[in-house]
């Protein structure tokens, strides 16, 4: 295996993202590549709940808007500071979501997702009509930014602590995958009776999937709180929750990088469209289902799964394990 | 005044809720045919009434030709939808979930790519099941005639559609692949011919129930969206996504729910009401209102 | 000798019809049991409320004396029942060393926090299953497949493959669902091969199965189902002179 070589594009990437906010220093591609981590994270829960463990969701917004909301009231009305704001609404969004786990021990696919989509909408209408919790329709206002002494965050600030949580979400994931944990989720994935067989709790499988994932779509939704400074219902719809399932899917759900292709990608894809012709605004969101649509049809496996088993092969690493490190295997190249 | 309030929400109510129904068909058509959930099924309704309005109201085309033509452009769509959707996500490896995210943003297309040339404001439906303002009286209870129509035109429907599906040869192949697709094949049955076959009556079902939704409706984003693609779900999931019968029962019951608990509730919910129904029934009779079995069995 | 499984009564009611009908069972320790039966008499039912997937409607499975017939079946299958399927249930998408590794999950004492760390402990750990899973792949040959995909092997290998992965529970009971259907008489053989290797190691087996050539080969002492209940029992030699068995079988050719 091609090891130095791994290494160097792995480097060079590394010292790409790292630099990205110095070499560009426009404030609006800064503060979409700013969302487009925070999707990330997101996604990647639900890359590790869908792709990994099989239990589809369409109402992962649901989450994030717990998260988002509980962040935002415990700093604002309890006065806490920030970091006890998100560990906050990670924790509500977690424990939600372990509840929200329990219609997927009887039902699968079409049934559970019209279950999840009910459990969004549900949230949704719950953020539009406590209205002395949420704010109704209003929303939220001046939800405390996070600050570095008494300067609040720039753009580029947000980049490097975004970039940090994205990378300890990806570790995490990475440990996970390649445990078996992991392997209990790809088990349940592939047939959930077989796995029992096998001593495996499925329902403990797909509560833990189900909670890991709630928490990430939880933690991203407080970190936007305090980012953008506002909160109202509007963004927390289905077509938002369809939206990050097809970035999971984009991005390639058996894919540890997944969220993070994906996440990107899609992030970016509007932003460019919107950009890039001429009044084609009232067009954009044609063209990006249609592209949706077609990398879905084609590429079912994610432009994800392509990307990274390109590299594999590049640097001659041997393919077939999910959950194992291929430079276990003992047949060489 | 109450009793022509209960009487009009009854009628109204058996008649958008039989469309709703004729939705929840497309759903089983293709659940029996594919074992898939088209996410995009409800967007047939929006594009075959849009089609009509053109036609008919746009192009001045004479009402017949109009029809047809809406209705032989929906069916062909759902030949495009096996051949250019379907089997490319089978061949390429995709499943149930690679489906369901497909057929999704096909909903989102077809919503976008409406509004984008027609824009978003809703238009009237023109007077082909009566005028908006000509009533039927029952005694001192005036309907709006509209409702008579259009549950006429589904009873008519469902009549065509019974004698299809069990009185005539290519009724019994469907429903013979429907039940266990090796076997039919087995027995000389074109599997291939019936798939295309359920796939192109699923989008025409649905398509005409886009007109018939349209008076009530209008020719808006509203025929094509999730509120009432929903209630085409809970419909077909009250007739245990296998009877068509049951089907259009359920979709009768939910619009006679909404109905009612707009008149006693308030018509904020209206649109969740269909949202718990589906819950409860699948939580607590997956197999649908009056336990048809299923498929699984 | 102990009685590792025993059922009393057992009996499963399915809406009108009734699969399992007061089925008296006794797995002895050591010995390989038959279950056999024409299509259609209740035998995978009756595996499948042993290994815990339903629950009997009425009667006792009692393994080495314990009532387990309202456990789930996780909870069976750790406490030493391992199965495999009438059709061949792999992960499929998990290749063939991580299959068996699934079995292992269970001698993977590390929690969630442990792994989320990475601690050299978790590390050691994954080592030390990953060489046993490999041992077991040994055992049935499959040890150079280690890194293929299931649906790549043929299909001889891929129950082998389920049987080794069965056997990484260490389990007290292996019940095996017609594991030679539709094989070649090569595959057949193998399949013996194992059934040798896992009688040598002392295996309690409860063995489903329709092709008489097998059980003959295979059995200590034969069940006969019929219509969900139990017509006869014995050794081979004598069920198959059985009236009552041969009649049952009538038009049943294999």
């Amino acid at each position: 295996m091609r090891r130095n070589l791994k290494r160097i594009v792995y480097g060079a990437f590394l010292v790409l993202i790292l630099l990205l906010p110095l070499l560009s220093r426009n404030e609006y591609n800064l503060f979409v590549t700013d969302t487009a981590f925070l999707n990330i994270i997101l996604v990647s829960g639900l890359v590790f709940l869908t792709g990994f463990a099989g239990q589809i969701s369409l109402g992962q917004v649901g989450f994030s808007a717990i998260g988002a909301y509980t962040s935002a009231l415990v700093t604002m009305r309890l006065g806490m500071p920030i970091p006890i704001g998100i560990v906050a609404g990670v924790a509500v969004s977690v424990i939600v979501g372990l509840f929200v786990a329990i219609p997927s021990f009887k039902l699968k696919t079409f049934f559970l997702s019209l279950v999840t989509i009910a459990f969004g909408e549900i949230i949704h209408l719950l953020l539009v009509n406590l209205t002395a919790l949420t704010g109704g329709s209003q929303g939220l206002f001046n939800i405390p930014p996070m600050k570095l002494g008494d300067t609040p965050f720039t753009n580029t600030l947000y980049y490097y602590l975004f970039l940090v949580i994205v990378a300890l979400v990806i570790l995490l994931m990475y440990r996970l995958k390649y445990s078996h944990i992991g392997r209990e989720m790809f088990a349940v994935n592939d047939d959930d009776v077989a796995a029992e067989a096998c001593a495996i709790n499925s329902r403990k499988t797909k509560t833990f999937a189900f909670g890991l994932s709630a928490g990430l779509a939880g933690l991203s939704g407080a970190l936007t709180a305090h980012m953008v400074g506002f909160l109202t219902p509007d963004p927390f719809t289905l077509s938002n929750s369809v939206n990050f399932v097809a970035m999971a899917v984009v991005g390639g759900l058996r894919e540890l990088g997944g969220g993070v292709v994906g996440g990107f990608v899609l992030t970016w894809l509007p932003e460019l469209l919107k950009l890039k012709i001429q009044g084609f605004e009232n067009y954009y969101l044609m063209v990006d289902s249609v592209i949706v649509l077609l990398v879905v049809v084609l590429l079912p496996s994610g432009l994800g799964a392509i990307l990274f088993k390109g590299l594999s092969r590049l640097w001659g690493e041997k393919q077939g394990a999910v959950t194992l490190h291929n430079s276990k295997s003992k047949e060489g190249e | 005044m109450v009793l022509s309030n209960l009487l009009q929400n009854i009628i109204g109510g058996v008649s958008v809720g039989a469309t709703y129904g004729l939705i929840g068909l497309g759903v089983v058509f293709l659940w029996q045919s594919i074992e898939r959930i088209n996410f995009a099924n409800i967007s047939s309704a929006m594009i075959a009434a849009y089609l009509f309005y053109t036609f008919y109201a746009q192009l001045h085309l004479p009402f017949f030709i109009s029809l047809v033509a809406s209705i032989a452009i929906i069916a062909v769509y759902g030949l495009l939808l096996r051949y250019l959707l379907f089997e490319p996500i089978n061949h390429h490896g995709g499943g149930e979930l690679e489906f369901v995210v497909a057929t999704v943003m096909l909903s989102t297309f077809w919503l976008s790519a409406i509004k984008a040339f027609y824009g978003g404001v809703p238009r009237p439906f023109p007077p082909v099941f009566g005028e908006a303002t000509s009533f039927v009286r029952i005694g001192s209870v005036s309907i709006p005639f509209v409702y008579f129509s259009v549950f006429f035109v589904v009873l008519v429907l469902i009549c065509a559609l019974y004698l299809l599906l069990w009185k005539t040869m290519i009724g019994k192949m469907l429903r013979a692949t429907a039940q266990n697709k090796e076997t039919a094949s087995l027995m000389g049955i074109n599997v291939n011919m019936t798939t295309s076959l359920a796939f192109m009556l699923a989008t025409t079902i649905v398509g005409i129930g886009g007109i018939l939704l349209a008076p009530t409706y209008f020719v808006s984003l509203d025929l094509g969206a999730g509120p009432i693609g929903v209630k085409g779900f809970a419909s077909a999931i009250m007739g245990g996504m296998i009877n068509p019968f049951g089907t259009i029962v359920g979709g009768i019951t939910i619009g006679l729910v909404e109905n009612f608990s707009a008149l006693f509730i308030s018509s904020v919910y209206k649109d969740v009401i269909s949202f718990v129904i589906l819950v409860v029934v699948i939580i607590w009779k997956p197999r649908g209102i009056f336990n048809w079995t299923t498929k699984e069995d | 000798m102990a009685n590792i499984l025993e059922t009393k009564m057992l009996t499963k009611r399915f809406g009108g019809i009734v699969a399992n009908h007061g089925i008296n069972l006794k797995i002895e320790e050591g010995k390989t049991t038959g279950l056999i039966g024409p299509n259609g008499s209740g035998k995978t039912t009756f595996i499948n409320q042993v290994s815990g997937i339903f629950p009997p409607t009425s009667g006792n499975i009692l393994f080495r004396g314990e009532e387990i017939s309202k456990k789930p079946a996780c909870k069976i299958a750790s406490m030493g029942i391992a199965r495999t399927f009438q059709r061949i249930q792999l992960f499929n998408h998990l290749n063939v060393v991580e299959n068996v590794l699934v079995s292992r999950s269970k001698f993977m004492s590390a929690s969630a926090l442990d792994i989320a760390l990475g601690t050299a402990k978790v590390r050691r750990k994954e080592e030390a299953q990953f060489d046993k899973a490999m041992e077991f792949l040994g055992i049935f040959g499959l040890d150079k497949d280690a890194w293929k995909l299931p649906l790549s092997l043929p299909y001889g290998k891929r129950r082998a493959l389920e049987i080794a992965r069965a056997l990484a529970l260490e389990p007290v009971l292996l019940l095996l669902d017609e594991p030679v259907a539709g094989m070649t008489k090569e595959e057949f053989m193998d399949i013996l091969g194992i059934l040798d290797i896992l009688k040598e190691r002392k295996m309690t087996m409860l063995l489903v199965e329709h092709t008489m050539e097998f059980i003959r080969k295979a059995v200590d002492w034969v069940y006969v189902l019929n219509f969900g209940e139990v017509i006869a029992q014995g050794p081979f030699e004598e069920i198959e002179k059985n009236k009552a068995v041969i009649t049952a079988y009538l038009g049943d050719e294999e």
